[in-house]
């Protein structure tokens, strides 16, 4: 087996399991009586309208599951689509969605635990523990401690949870229906719940029945084949999971009717076999060994431990992944995920959700946890939803899913206008808390998040690239929350160039008050694999280089980051980089030998020409220092580009700068150069107007000068340039160094669509 | 027969790789190879502890450090890591082993107790019982 092979461990049977073994704990095991007391026998109705927005909802996580099968599931996309704003609401509601519902399945795991043994109510002089409570309190600790521990958990052992209590369940739902009397099904929509009204604010109550599917997705790294067994796993359980609770409910309900299913409360089912086990097996069953009651008794309460218990370690386990997620996008501080050096757990994430966990569990009653849970959720499914239709919009370069959500665009929207509109069926203490996470995600974006993360997310991306045909209003809000630093990449490999390329775009970082991002690119044969090469290089690489970046960076006083990547091809690597770390300019050197060498296929960097992912500045360095510059203008934005690189270097090491102007006709000649120097910010810098040859003139210039700084003439000038196909004479005959600058070309949404360009 | 011309070397965390390399360093001119190996210890059907990627994130903390401590002391052992997969960490270590033609194990081993090799498992046993190859025991100091 490969090493992949080994990383994926999780077949379809343990994918399904995750699912249904999250989301049966509650549905039936907690809430029937409450859900009885709500709806009367309709409330089978509210299951499947509850099962049918889940399986919206579903369709999208599969699809969003199977392009992008990373850790972290749900909060992942949305943070990837809609940026990191939302992705801190996603990620904020999700792992406190999940805690709440860890402390529902906690309390619930009490109750059960209370049928078998006695558990005191515990008076805590500022409020009062129920046995149920206090059991869930000793429970959460030990799915804590489990998780904290990392105690080994075969994969064994939860699928045979998870299938016998389907077993079990199915057994009782047989039981249940030889011993049924379905006419106390009628009314099936009785007038003292409010006839059938009372559905939909029942579907909002018993939302937490469905959280689970999602929780597949956050385990998605290690799925076998992701693009098959993902989608079935987190579709089938939706559906496998709607329609035994639909059947259970009617069963329920049919053996007693709906208001003493409401009477027994949380264990109504334990209540329910009880009655149902005796009318079906007489007085004692197994020719008389046991008594009937006491095995219905025994098996439910056996099943609700094990299902509870499933639920909880799932949803623990599950927001450890998303504080992962979080963490690597800089939304939370990595070291709350710092791994135990013993147990190899996410040892803190672990310990600070189980905190929360346990505080819900002391402070809050089963109602109050399941609907907090829901509202969370839901939250979360309706962005998920609306990611989905971000990423089919924008159709990233990277998504390509293997499964597609069928009938786009009327699933996602549905999902999403579905799940959002559940929240109204809620109670007011519900909506509040849904506006206090979301106003605690924003001022926690902006007082915390903001400053660190890098990603700005497909959205923001797309709103601002094609700012002149979105509305205004639109734009400005995706600037506005946008992680506001330039970005400026200097590829580094050549230890003889580096320094100054470090230099040149450090100055521009700093004038922009940007981070420098240097990026080692390493080039690979093509017999070696790049994962082998990365897996190597922690001993063979040569650190060397981007210490010395990091150094001379640090000097400068401006910010930086460094990354090493490996590669088959160098100068597409580096354009891949500039896209990976979203840099706005990327600095880099030509005439490194070996490096970019000329007679590549020119082909590709023809077609790179035309789509650079961000400015470039490239640089010849002579040996002339920067003192003074000479900047040829005619205008256009690549010498505006020049302009500010000149402001740059001014700033940092007090250049010279002297703009030039080859004009036909002298006077107009001046005029255009002095509106463009004042346009550009170099009204004090020295103007000379020639006539003349172009060329020429700019020889003869250059020869006071020590940098010449020209704006691409023409777009692609760059890559041709550096790929060694142009020969551009001035830039052969002057004696000084040599930058060139070239503003990436934005397309418009139009061209991208219809491929000009 | 030659016991070092390529070294397998486990290291669990950042510490423990600064430990296993200063009692590897005395050694190094006498090896060929040396290959640090992190073990991320799948749970084989379930969800595992952490993600994957975390587990890979922390190897590579994990042979930095080990680097770092070795040092660059212009020794000509090639130095590796490697990171693999497996339920049990020592069948991993010796499937590593097997596949790249490694002549020995070496290892430090880690403080522990009774209570906690009850809880996730004694490991040193499973290296000595199970061997495929020699098992070096370096001196912990």
């Amino acid at each position: 087996m490969t090493d992949d092979e080994l990383a994926k461990d999780l077949g379809l049977l343990s994918a399904l399991t995750i699912g249904i073994g999250t989301m049966i704990g509650a549905g039936i095991f907690v809430l029937p009586g409450l859900a009885a007391e709500e709806a009367g026998p309709a409330v089978a109705l509210s299951f499947v309208l509850g099962g049918a927005i889940a399986m919206l909802t579903a369709l999208s996580a599969s699809e969003l599951g199977t392009a992008m099968p990373k850790a972290g599931g749900a909060y992942y996309y949305i943070n990837r689509a809609l940026g990191p704003l939302f992705g801190s609401v996603a990620g904020w509601g999700n792992w406190l969605g999940l805690s709440f519902a860890s402390a529902f399945y906690v309390v619930g795991f009490g109750s059960y635990l209370a049928v078998f043994v006695t558990l005191p109510s515990l008076d805590l002089v500022v409020l009062t523990l129920s046995p149920a409570q206090v059991g869930g309190v000793v429970a959460g600790l030990a799915f804590v401690g489990i998780n904290y521990f990392g105690a080994k958990e075969t994969g064994g052992a939860q699928n045979v949870i998870v299938v016998t209590l389907v077993l079990i369940l199915t057994l009782f739902a047989i039981v249940g229906f030889l011993n049924a009397d379905f006419s106390t099904l009628r009314p099936f929509a009785p007038q003292e719940t409010g006839g059938y009204a009372s559905v939909l604010p029942a579907a909002g109550l018993i939302f937490v029945s469905y959280l689970g599917f999602v929780q597949i997705t956050t385990v998605a790294e290690e799925l076998k084949n992701p693009g098959r067994n993902l989608p079935i796993a987190v579709i089938g359980s939706v559906g496998i999971v709607t329609v035994m609770y639909a059947v259970l409910m009617l069963v329920l309900m049919g053996v007693v009717p709906w208001y003493e299913v409401a009477e027994f409360g949380e264990t109504a089912v334990v209540d329910v076999a009880e009655i149902a086990f005796s009318g079906v097996f007489g007085e004692r069953l197994l020719f008389g060994l046991l008594p009937s009651t006491a095995v219905g008794l025994g098996l439910l309460t056996f099943a609700g431990l094990l299902a509870t218990a499933s639920s909880a370690n799932a949803s623990i386990l599950a927001s450890s992944r998303i504080n992962f997620a979080m963490g690597r996008d800089k939304i939370v501080p990595d070291s709350l995920n710092e791994i135990h050096p013993r147990f190899a757990t996410p040892y803190r994430s672990i310990l600070v959700t189980g905190v929360i966990t346990l505080a819900f569990v002391v402070f809050g009653s089963v109602e109050i946890l399941s609907q907090a849970a829901s509202v969370l959720h839901l939250i979360v499914y309706g962005l998920l939803n609306i990611a989905l239709i971000v990423f089919r919009e924008t159709e990233p370069e990277d998504y390509d899913p293997d499964f597609r959500v069928p009938f786009y665009p009327i699933v996602p929207i549905l999902g999403a206008v579905l799940s959002l509109s559940l929240i109204y069926f809620m109670n007011p203490s519900d909506w509040l808390l849904s506006g206090v996470l979301v106003a605690g995600a924003v001022v926690w974006y902006f007082a915390y998040a903001r400053r660190n993360v890098e990603e700005a997310g497909l959205l923001a991306d797309y709103l601002m690239e094609d700012s002149d045909e979105m509305p205004d209003a639109a734009v400005s809000a995706a600037e506005a929350v946008a992680p506001d630093d330039y970005r400026v990449m200097v590829p580094v490999s050549n230890p003889r160039t580096e320094r100054d390329l470090v230099r040149l775009g450090g100055a521009v970082a700093k004038a922009r008050n940007g981070k420098l991002v240097a990026v080692h690119v390493v080039t690979v044969p093509d017999q070696t694999s790049l994962r082998r090469a990365s897996e190597s290089d922690a001993f063979t690489g040569d650190k060397t280089v981007i210490e010395n970046a990091r150094q001379h960076a640090e000097e400068m006083g401006v910010p930086v980051e460094t990354h090493t990547v490996f590669s088959h091809r160098s100068l597409e690597e580096v354009f891949d980089a500039a896209r990976t770390y979203e840099a706005d300019l990327a600095v880099m050197g030509w005439g490194d030998e070996g490096r970019i060498s000329a007679g590549r296929a020119e082909t590709v960097i023809d077609e790179l020409a035309h789509d650079l992912p961000c400015d470039f500045l490239v640089y010849d360095e002579r040996g002339g220092d920067s003192s003074r510059i000479l900047l040829p203008t005619t205008g256009g934005v690549h010498t505006e580009l020049g302009a500010e690189v000149a402001l740059a270097l001014r700033d940092a090491v007090g250049s010279e700068i002297r703009l030039l102007h080859v004009a036909d006709d002298r006077d107009e000649g001046e005029v255009f150069l002095k509106d463009w120097a004042e346009a550009n910010g170099l009204s004090d810098a020295e103007r000379v107007v020639r006539t003349g040859d172009v060329e020429e003139v700019i020889e003869d210039e250059a020869r006071d000068a020590s940098l010449l700084l020209m704006g691409a003439v023409s777009e692609g000038l760059l890559s041709r340039l550096v790929g060694g196909s142009l020969v551009y004479d001035v830039v052969n005959d002057v004696d000084t160094s040599v930058i060139i600058a070239e503003k990436a070309r934005h397309r418009s949404l139009f061209e991208r669509i219809f491929g000009k360009g | 027969m030659k016991l070092t011309q390529t070294v397998v070397v486990p290291v669990a965390s950042p510490d423990d790789a600064t430990t296993t390399a200063e009692a590897v360093a005395p050694y190094l001119g006498e090896v060929e190879r040396l290959v640090f190996v992190y073990v991320v210890e799948k749970a084989g059907g379930a969800p595992d502890k952490a993600s994957v990627e975390q587990r890979e994130g922390y190897a590579d903390e994990i042979f930095e450090t080990a680097r770092e401590t070795i040092g660059a002391n212009g020794s000509s052992t090639e130095i590796d890591g490697r990171v693999v997969y497996g339920t049990g960490i020592a069948d991993a270590v010796f499937d590593l082993c097997d596949k790249i033609g490694a002549e020995s194990v070496a290892l430090v081993p880690r403080d522990s107790s009774r209570l906690l090799d009850l809880l996730v498992g004694g490991r040193m046993d499973a290296f000595v019982r199970d061997n495929n190859v020699p098992v070096v025991v370096l001196p912990n100091d």
